[in-house]
């Protein structure tokens, strides 16, 4: 007895250790992101407490997206620049010590024709993983830099309603938020660049090119939905390689969030707006390239700003490589000092199925039930947080599909799903959400069914494995009545118990769950046995 | 009016400033405070600089002739106009090194019992030792090179010193032949006599192959001969885009620079027209570049005659360089520069501590990486020895290998592959740019995180050097200047495009914005009526732009105090421009070499070192930093030494409006300030004091009562 205490004690004493030194020295990580202009990295050392540091932040242009957009697939001498560049990158993590990295690629990549020649080569000369990822996981990853600068930095009041707009080369993405999480995202193409090509030509042809720029985007943002409502939004935020660059030149950045006063901002958009790009260029020694990129970004700024009843901008100068630091830093902070993104998902998702006018007590009561019985099933799926997070959003989305029309509406929800770009969702992710919304109802899903045929197999097992669930507890509410009170839930040997109470009459939901109930089997290997306990009589007693 | 400050008159040419530069060394020569063997190597240095001049910048003014270039300069002078004035006043300046070599130095040597003797002077006992001496050593290495119709003229190699000869042609009617004899230069120029009274006599060698030159044409008659010595272009023109391989391109040019066209040729006064026509004509040389010289020719081998043993009262006494008090009394350096950034000034302060600090690093287990520009560095340095072992111990090390310092090639492609091999991270400078800044950069991993510690100087990580040039440099854990630092590296290493830096300005996309931004603020505020000043200290002035910026400035009111060692294109003094401008320039036991530069700024001076130059080159075309001082100890101590250099009256001589200099000392010890001595003796009596508060036992007992 005394040997195991004392062996105890010293595990424990071990652990304190680990931990003080963990303590000690702040972990290094580094960030790659081989956009479709430049490969950037960024080598960060973060405090347990969440502090990041940045030690080093390098660029190298390489315009991939050339290639890509233009011919489908990069060229030999771009691969080979890139992998020369990651080379050197990753002779700069040796430098500082780094042993935890993350390594990124966006469109230029994911739309190549050859990206997994690519990616093997990058792998073979390297030695690091590319991971691919979509739009929405882009703009989630960077929205994390954003907020999280936001609230360290208190320099806005981030629970009144706030704009996000976020302007890259070839789109721009518009994020609302209120009382500090997303409550809608909207991108347009309506890029810095796609602008400037899209109407370029006609410089020559106009002594007011500024005028014409203006009229260009009044008539493309028109009809964005959010847009009209917005004398309400009361912050405006601004994501900007453009505007962060003329701070610069100007000497007005400040490194970290950087605020604006309208007559700030008015001040630079006179200054910069009546110049031609080679003024721009000569006066303040940028290249052409960047130059001409300055008067769309304003203008484009301008306009959202004045659709806003905000007094000032505000620019966290953040990208995508903050996002991915911000995203590690994070998840490695404690309960208290973390940032729950995954509720901004949510609180997106509910605004979302808000938009469809969804059946908000089913689809509650579906995702109450539906997370009682994941949690319940632990043992049995061996599921992680994450696949519970996205049974959850799967659970609001589920019915959306009503909306266009009743039948089938669970292939509307799954069509609508897909299109949607959940934002911060792999592509792998939204498949999946859309198929547990998809088979939720009546179709009952095979491995070669839509949607899971896209998977690899072990992601087919997960998401069957929640499609199980979904229908549990959707045909608990088949009605849309909520007649039936969890009351509670058990892994008897062969057997999972449901036990719930009721004051109505419950014949169609025990008929339906008896029906779906064979699935449920075949993937779990258990019978759901549903009970239903009258609760008039319990009160009578 | 406005004044057009671009006009020619306003400007100075840039060789013949030069020259003046090269006039000053050769006033050391006569000045009576400096010791006979220092006055004998400033001669040298007169010579090995005419050197350079010649293979460089004559070279290049030949090669844009031949280019077809006649474009004047800033001064307005065509490339044809240059080598014209050029020619005039070397010549002068030769002969005035003669006179004084012939006037001053050889008497005076001989007081001290050296004596150089023609061979008419030569004592049986001498004349039979060299004969001698001429038969077994010299005559088996010689090898009479000459010209006929089957042969053609021979290739004189560059600074080589050589023997022409007429030689009596025994075919009836025939002309005399030519024929060359190269000084072998295997052997000492100076050949030692043996001496009775303890003094001792040198004859020159090419003297001694004279004495016998018959020997070598058996039979034939000499009629005439002379010695001779030819100067080539050396430049280098590197089509660097073409290049693949830029070390493979360099060590190629190497080979090649010994075929440059000939720029000058100098003879022994005495020689026949005959051949110093043959000559001239031979070498396709104009006559503005021949010299005859009233003395031994390449009197380089005064360097040699320096290390002569037994004279040292006869030299500078030997300077001890202490170490700053700063480092002095701390274990461990990056301890101390995390406490205060720390100064250094060498040569006054000794340059161990850097090499120290690389040692240190290497053996440290906290420190992840080493980053560090070299340029003009020794062979032997024990700086690429320290870099080497640090890599060794599994540091990662970045070198950034400056190839193209002139005629210093072939020692940098040695040490870079060797440092390659050691397993550092080697760089060969970047195409187009050459990386002139100096800086290192230490990162290490502490108990806070990473943490980088940086050394930026104006002097380059040359420890032979460190001796003689005078510099400034920096010691900071800023951690501003540290990510700056990592910036530079990057954008050196290509990880990185356009740095951008918080606190350091760099060369070529920054800096010049910068100056003109700083003079432009001291031209608003003399408008305004308030203070403006710019005092700098610096190698050149020559970029015609800040010169135009600086008249403005005068004109306006700036006062603009410059001390600029070398070459000096501004005109101070012009009535026209305000008379607000001074320039002098100190050339003294060290060769002055750090860059100070110091702005009003109404007040709230703005105080800077950097590794760059007011030249076109430094700002456009090389890699460059300027730092700004903001720790306030270093910023008394910089301000300090600007002002003491500012003030010397003993060695710096002023520079009036048509380049030439003089020197105003006072009268009498009082109000003397000579400058290099001074901080010799400040850095000597600091490193005392410190030594003295060491040593203080704590409990001292009185051995009598004080009286009185």
């Amino acid at each position: 007895m005394d040997m195991v205490q004392e062996f105890a004690g010293q595990r424990v004493g071990m652990k304190m250790a680990e931990r003080v030194k963990r303590v000690k020295s702040p972990r290094l990580f580094a960030a790659i992101d081989i956009g479709s202009h430049k490969l950037k990295m960024k080598i960060v050392e973060a405090c347990p407490e969440g502090e990041i540091r940045t030690l080093d932040t390098v660029d190298r242009l390489i315009p991939l997206g050339r290639d890509t957009f233009n011919d489908g697939k990069l060229s030999f001498d771009s691969v080979k620049r890139t992998c020369e560049a990651i080379q050197s990158f990753k002779r700069l993590m040796t430098d500082y010590g780094v042993k935890e990295w993350r390594m990124v690629a966006t469109s230029a990549i994911r739309e190549a024709e050859n990206r997994d020649y690519m990616i093997d080569r990058i792998r073979l000369q390297t030695d690091f993983d590319t991971e691919i990822i979509n739009n929405s996981q882009e703009k989630f990853l960077t929205y994390k830099a954003i907020k999280w600068q936001l609230t360290k930095h208190k320099a806005i009041n981030t629970s009144d309603p706030t704009l996000i707009l976020n302007i890259s080369a070839g789109s721009i993405q518009l994020l609302l938020t209120e009382n500090n999480l997303l409550v809608s995202s909207q991108s347009l193409k309506l890029g810095a660049l796609r602008i400037k090509e899209s109407i370029a030509r006609l410089e020559k042809h106009t002594l007011n090119f500024t005028r014409v720029l203006e009229e260009y985007i009044g008539a493309h943002i028109e009809n964005v939905e959010y847009l009209k409502s917005t004398h309400e939004i009361t912050n405006f935020v601004i994501v900007s390689g453009e505007l962060e660059h003329i701070l610069n030149l100007l000497g007005k950045s400040t490194g970290g969030v950087t605020i604006l006063s309208r007559d700030d901002f008015e001040e630079i958009y006179d200054l910069i707006i009546h110049k031609t790009t080679r003024i721009i260029s000569e006066e303040y020694g940028v290249p052409y390239a960047d130059a001409e990129l300055f008067v769309p970004s304003l203008i484009l700024i301008r306009e959202f700003f004045g659709k806003t009843s905000s007094d000032k901008i505000v620019i966290p100068n953040v990208s995508l490589v903050d996002g991915m630091i911000v995203e590690r830093v994070n998840g490695s902070l404690s309960e208290e000092h973390r940032i729950d993104f995954e509720a901004d998902i949510l609180s997106y998702v509910r605004k979302l199925a808000d938009r469809y006018r969804y059946n908000k007590r089913h689809c509650e009561y579906v995702e109450h039930a539906a997370l009682q019985m994941f949690n319940q099933l632990t043992s049995v799926h061996g599921l992680g947080k994450r696949e519970r997070f996205l049974l959850q959003i799967a659970c609001v989305l589920h019915d959306i599909g009503k909306f266009i029309g009743a039948d089938p509406h669970y292939i509307h929800s799954y069509n609508i799903i897909n299109a949607s770009q959940l934002l911060g969702l792999s592509d792998d992710e939204l498949w999946m959400v859309s198929s547990i919304a998809r088979y939720h109802s009546i179709e009952t899903p095979s491995f070669s069914s839509a949607g899971l045929n896209r998977m690899e197999k072990p992601l087919q097992i997960k998401t069957m494995k929640l499609i199980a669930i979904i229908r549990m507890a959707d045909a608990l509410d088949t009605s849309h009545k909520q007649k039936l009170r969890i009351k509670s839930l058990a892994v008897r040997e062969d057997q999972f118990e449901i036990i719930t109470t009721t004051r109505e009459e419950t014949v169609l939901e025990y008929w339906t769950f008896q029906m779906k109930a064979e699935f449920f089997t075949e993937v779990y290997g258990l019978k759901p046995q549903l009970v239903i306990q009258n609760s008039m009589a319990e009160t009578n007693l | 009016m406005k004044k057009d400050f671009t006009a020619s008159e306003y400007y100075l040419n840039r060789e013949l400033s030069w020259l003046e530069f090269n006039q000053r060394v050769l006033d050391e020569v006569d000045d009576p405070a400096n010791p006979l063997f220092e006055k004998l190597k400033f001669l040298g240095i007169v010579n090995s600089n005419l050197d350079e001049f010649f293979m460089v910048r004559v070279g290049s003014l030949y090669d844009q002739i031949n280019a077809g270039y006649n474009k004047p300069d800033a001064s307005g002078l065509t490339p044809q106009m240059q080598l014209e004035k050029i020619s005039s006043r070397v010549s002068k300046m030769v002969n005035d090194a003669y006179l004084l070599w012939n006037g001053k130095l050889v008497p005076a040597l001989s007081k001290n019992g050296i004596r150089f003797l023609s061979p008419g002077e030569l004592s049986q006992t001498q004349l039979s030792f060299l004969e001698e001496y001429f038969d077994s050593v010299i005559y088996p290495v010689l090898t009479p090179m000459a010209v006929d119709s089957g042969r053609p003229f021979p290739h004189i190699q560059n600074k080589t010193v050589n023997i022409g000869v007429l030689v009596e042609n025994i075919e009836p009617g025939g002309e005399d032949i030519f024929a060359s004899i190269q000084v072998p230069p295997v052997y000492a120029r100076l050949v030692a006599l043996d001496n009775s009274q303890g003094d001792r006599s040198f004859i020159l060698i090419e003297d001694v192959i004279t004495m016998f030159i018959d020997r070598l044409f058996s039979g034939r008659q000499i009629k005439a001969a002379c010695v001779y010595r030819v100067t080539r272009n050396g430049d280098l023109a590197i089509d660097e885009d073409e290049a693949e391989d830029l070390l493979l391109e360099i060590e190629k040019s190497l080979r090649q620079r010994r075929w440059g066209q000939a720029v000058r040729l100098e003879v022994m006064q005495g020689a026949c027209d005959k051949l110093v026509n043959i000559l001239a004509e031979r070498l396709e040389l104009e006559d503005r570049f021949v010299n005859l010289v009233e003395g031994p020719l390449d009197l380089t081998m005064l360097f040699k005659l320096y290390e002569l043993e037994g004279y040292d009262d006869l030299k500078y006494k030997e300077y001890h360089q202490p170490v700053s008090p700063k480092l002095a009394q701390r274990e461990h350096i990056f301890e101390a520069i995390r406490q205060r950034d720390i100064l250094l000034h060498h040569p006054y302060e000794s340059f161990d501590p850097i090499v120290e600090m690389i040692r240190e690093a290497a053996k440290d287990p906290r420190v992840l990486a080493i980053k560090q520009t070299l340029y003009r560095v020794s062979g032997k340095s024990p700086i690429v020895r320290a870099l080497a072992e640090a890599a060794d111990m599994g540091k990662q090390v970045t070198v950034l290998v400056e190839l193209k310092a002139r005629f210093d090639e072939e020692n940098n492609i040695h040490w870079a592959k060797s440092l390659e091999k050691a397993g550092c991270h080697v760089i060969y400078g970047l195409v187009g740019l050459k990386t002139h800044c100096k800086i290192t950069l230490i990162v290490r991993m502490e108990d806070d995180g990473i943490n980088r510690y940086v050394h930026i100087s104006t002097g380059n990580y040359n420890d032979e050097t460190a001796r003689i040039y005078t510099d400034i440099g920096l010691l900071t854990s800023d951690k501003y200047i540290g990510e700056d630092a990592s910036n530079v590296f990057n954008a050196l290493s290509g990880y990185s495009e356009r740095p951008r830096l918080h606190k350091l300005v760099m060369a070529p996309t920054m800096l010049r914005s910068k100056f003109n931004f700083l003079i432009e603020r001291e031209i608003k505020n003399a408008r305004q009526g308030k203070n403006a000043y710019i005092k700098a200290k610096l190698n050149s002035l020559v970029d015609p732009d800040i010169i135009e910026r600086l008249y403005t400035a005068s004109c306006e009111g700036v006062k603009i105090e410059l001390l600029v060692r070398g070459m000096s294109c501004i005109r101070p003094g012009l009535k026209v421009a305000g008379e607000n401008i001074q320039v002098k320039s100190i050339v003294g036991r060290y060769l002055e070499h750090s860059r100070i530069y110091c702005f009003c700024n109404d007040g709230n001076e703005d105080l800077y070192i950097s590794s760059a130059d007011w030249m076109e080159r430094n700002l456009d075309r090389r890699v460059e930093l300027l730092i700004p001082i903001e720790d306030p100890l270093a910023r008394q101590r910089v301000r300090a030494i600007l002002e003491i250099y500012l003030r010397d009256n003993v060695k710096a001589r002023s520079q009036n409006s048509t380049g030439q200099y003089r020197l105003k000392t006072p009268r009498g010890k009082a109000g003397r300030v000579h400058a290099q001595e001074y901080f010799m003796q400040e850095a000597t009596e600091n490193a005392i004091k410190q030594e003295a508060l060491r040593d203080e036992p704590v409990f001292k007992p009185r051995t009598s009562p004080q009286q009185g």
